[in-house]
């Protein structure tokens, strides 16, 4: 294969780890407000406070292995959105100091002032990943000069805004699983109520942003009829997607948390296959978009960051296998650290 | 050292080197760079101090501020003033550890109570020297954002307005101001009960 298309998969990789890892902590983020008592809010924090800062690692490999394998992609990405992205810095700083700061002093004002931060900033920041996907699966105004020649309005929109809001019923839905997974007693009794609801607001999405994008990106589709064999994904999708409220209502819930992983995996999977070979598509004329040719690294660039990838990679994945293993099982109430 | 070898103008700057010499280059103790006539004034300086830094020598000259075009020299005033904060605060850090040590060692540190009031200030001696350093750093490095290769003003992005980057700083710097407060406010309440040692007495 060629080191162009390589990279192109590695970015997909990285996005579709980042999806699942830190879309659960998001998720559990997302619907903390739910919960009322002190105890399960400590419960939620302690599920996710080991895990999320090493989950948000794949977010920056992601930008660093763009910026490196295809740096034209990365500068025109990062200024088209550059008032987005400060949005979206603001809301992962929030998150990660409230989850600090909430349990160093006892006042429930000074309590509730992180949580809301705590929850806001997490819904937020899957909103804006959402509108992210969404543009540039849509396109963006992108000129010859493969400069963003828009402005922060026309980052938003119908089907861009649809995406975000399917990402954040996602990532709440996987995340209530994740949370379904790791707690006990009444609280995993109300979060199978709540995956019920959740599960509701995801598929009508789901619906609903598959439509949008039959009718409105016309593109995306047509590379389905080139490659047939890709609609087994999406019948895979559909299938996983159904599949979790059963798994749930029999007590599977690891299984129903792997069901929303897959679904989160291959929905990344389907993004980069909707849009290749472009990283950003150009919405004013297809050939001043950014593909995985035009706007990547040399060769001998392409080729050093392979050997430096294959190195670093065993160790990644070793050090996310033995983390989730230490902190596996339920959420000990007896050990609360958040 | 990398910075005479890699940004010769930075070097220059952060020692106020305006002109290049023939002999043994000198280093400023003591100085005001006045960028106007390339001179130091008030300068006391160490002789052939420049050479032994980089060259290990006192013979070697080190190529002044004159050796590069005026378009390419960074501001030289803040680049010096910058790292000389750095490096004093550098030593003056290390120059109270030794003589605190010292004094523990003789067992006279409570006979001193002005040296813990002093350690207590030291507190923020390193974030201090580490800013400094940074904005020298940065400064001695223009006009290039990538040295010799890239210039500032031409890695600019066309499309991120002006207002934009000057709302980012200032959300910056409003975000960054409330989590120093509460930094504070949180480091304060933490020092305030002492330490904790209920885990230790095992």
């Amino acid at each position: 294969m060629e080191l162009n298309v390589c990279w192109f998969v590695v970015l997909g990789a990285l996005l579709a780890g980042y999806a699942v890892l830190d879309g659960f902590d998001l998720g559990a983020g997302i619907v903390y407000l739910g919960f009322k008592k002190e105890e399960d809010r400590r419960t939620v924090l302690n599920a996710i406070g080991p895990l999320w800062d090493g989950n948000e690692v794949w977010l920056i490999t992601f930008g660093g292995a763009l910026f490196a394998a295809f740096p034209q992609a990365y500068a025109t990405a990062f200024s088209a959105y550059y008032t987005a992205f400060m949005l979206l810095l603001f809301a992962l700083i929030f998150r990660g100091v409230s989850l600090e700061f909430r349990g160093k002093r006892p006042e429930p004002a000074w309590r509730g002032f992180w949580d809301v931060a705590f929850s806001v900033s997490s819904a937020l920041a899957t909103f804006l990943f959402g509108v992210a996907v969404g543009g540039l699966i849509r396109g963006l105004p992108i000129g010859p000069d493969k400069e963003y020649a828009g402005t922060f309005w026309d980052l938003l929109g119908f089907y861009p805004i649809v995406v975000g809001l399917l990402a954040v019923a996602l990532f709440a839905l996987h995340g209530a699983l994740f949370l379904h997974l790791k707690s006990s007693g009444d609280m995993e009794a109300r979060l199978r109520r709540w995956i019920g609801r959740l599960f509701d607001f995801f598929a009508a999405l789901y619906v609903l942003a598959t439509l949008a994008t039959l009718v409105k990106i016309p593109s995306a589709i047509a590379h389905f009829h080139s490659m047939p064999v890709v609609m087994l994904v999406a019948a895979a999708i559909t299938a996983a997607v159904v599949a979790i409220p059963w798994l749930v209502s029999r007590g599977r819930a690891a299984a129903a948390f792997l069901a929303s992983s897959l679904v989160t995996a291959a929905l990344v999977f389907l993004f980069g296959f909707a849009i290749y070979p472009n990283l950003l598509l150009s919405s004013l004329n297809p050939a001043w978009s950014l593909t995985l040719r035009n706007a990547a690294s040399s060769h001998k660039t392409l080729g050093l960051m392979g050997a430096v990838a294959l190195i670093g990679m065993p160790f990644v994945i070793a050090y996310t296998i033995v983390i989730y293993r230490v902190f596996r099982g339920k959420v000990d109430k007896d050990k609360l650290a958040y | 050292m990398g910075v005479a070898h890699n940004q010769p103008a930075k070097l220059a700057a952060f020692e106020a080197h305006y002109k290049s010499d023939a002999g043994p280059s000198p280093m400023w103790v003591f100085g005001w760079p006045d960028d106007k006539n390339e001179t130091m004034k008030m300068g006391v300086s160490v002789p052939g101090g420049l050479s032994f830094l980089v060259h290990h020598d006192f013979k070697t000259p080190v190529p002044g501020l004159d050796q590069f075009p005026r378009q390419d020299r960074p501001p030289v005033a803040a680049s010096y003033f910058f790292f000389r904060l750095m490096v004093g605060l550098g030593f003056a850090q290390l120059f109270l550890l030794i003589l605190v040590g010292f004094c523990d060692w003789r067992g006279a540190l409570e006979r001193f109570p002005w040296l813990l009031r002093a350690m207590v200030v030291s507190v923020v001696g390193p974030f201090i020297a580490n800013e400094a350093g940074w904005i020298a750093a940065e400064v001695g490095r223009q006009p290039w954002t990538v040295y010799g290769l890239l210039r500032t003003s031409d890695s600019l992005s066309k499309s991120v307005a002006a207002g934009q980057v000057l709302g980012s700083i200032i959300g910056f710097g409003l975000v960054y101001l409330f989590l120093f407060i509460v930094w504070v406010y949180v480091l304060g309440d933490k020092i305030r009960r002492g330490p904790d040692t209920s885990g230790m007495e095992s």
